[in-house]
């Protein structure tokens, strides 16, 4: 094999190592939506049919939220789960090098990701802490 | 004068079955889906929001037994169906309780 097609191959190598590495932004950004559709869920008793009931909207419909109530624990620990390994990927994992051109190679990638933990954060605070404070001031 | 008191008279004696049905009834219902914090203020202020109930209360033993709300209402502007529709509306179906 001469040099030439050595170092070729050799370069080859090495992106396909890059590009097969699993694209941490996208990975954080799946894991944050993951989060809140579990807060979301979290929250389906009974902050939801609170909003619902400030805004003034009404319908039998609701009684399929409320049915989910048992299941909050889940939702809680699903959603614990996703934040703790999303708040791990994106802020404690060293950054691997990102392939040229890739989706995690852009500027904001990782923004994306911060952006959905964070408001998975604070909708399970709300899920979680605002039913057991405000019947103090109902 | 007579003819005057006959009136008032034929007037109280008609008015008096009205009287009688606008009356106070009380009614207890068991609400189900509602067993969180924050559930039994929003049955609690559903009811009382319903034209015609007097006065509800809503009372849980424990965090996870079903709220029983105890509603007083005048029976001439509404009634127990309504009270049920009212909770279900809210997403918190109830039955009489027995």
């Amino acid at each position: 094999m001469t040099r030439a097609t050595q170092q070729t191959s050799e370069d080859t190598m090495a992106t396909l190592r890059a590009a097969s590495m699993v694209d941490p932004s996208g990975k954080a950004a799946v894991i944050s939506l993951g989060g809140i559709l579990a807060a979301l869920g979290a929250a389906s008793c009974c902050v939801v049919p609170f909003a619902l009931f400030l805004l003034g909207v009404s319908g039998a419909w609701i009684s399929h939220l409320t049915a989910l109530e048992p299941y909050q624990p889940i939702f809680a620990s699903v959603t614990f789960g996703c934040l703790g390994y999303g708040f791990y990927v994106v802020y404690r994992r060293p950054r691997a090098t990102c392939a040229e051109g890739t989706y995690c190679a852009a500027p904001n990638s990782g923004r994306v990701a911060r952006i959905g933990l964070w408001t998975a954060t604070v909708l399970i605070i709300v899920a979680l802490g605002f039913p057991k404070v405000a019947p103090l001031f109902l | 004068m007579i003819r005057r008191i006959i009136a008032g008279a034929a007037i109280a004696a008609m008015a008096l079955p009205l009287t009688v049905q606008a009356a106070e009834k009380m009614v207890v219902l068991n609400v189900t889906n509602a067993n969180c914090e924050l559930c039994a203020p929003i049955v609690q202020k559903t009811l009382a929001r319903v034209p015609g109930v007097k006065s509800v209360k809503v009372k849980q033993s424990d965090q996870m037994a079903d709220p029983v709300a105890t509603i007083t209402f005048d029976d001439a502007v509404t009634n127990v169906t309504t009270l049920i529709a009212a909770t279900t509306n809210a997403g918190y179906p109830s039955h009489l309780a027995n």
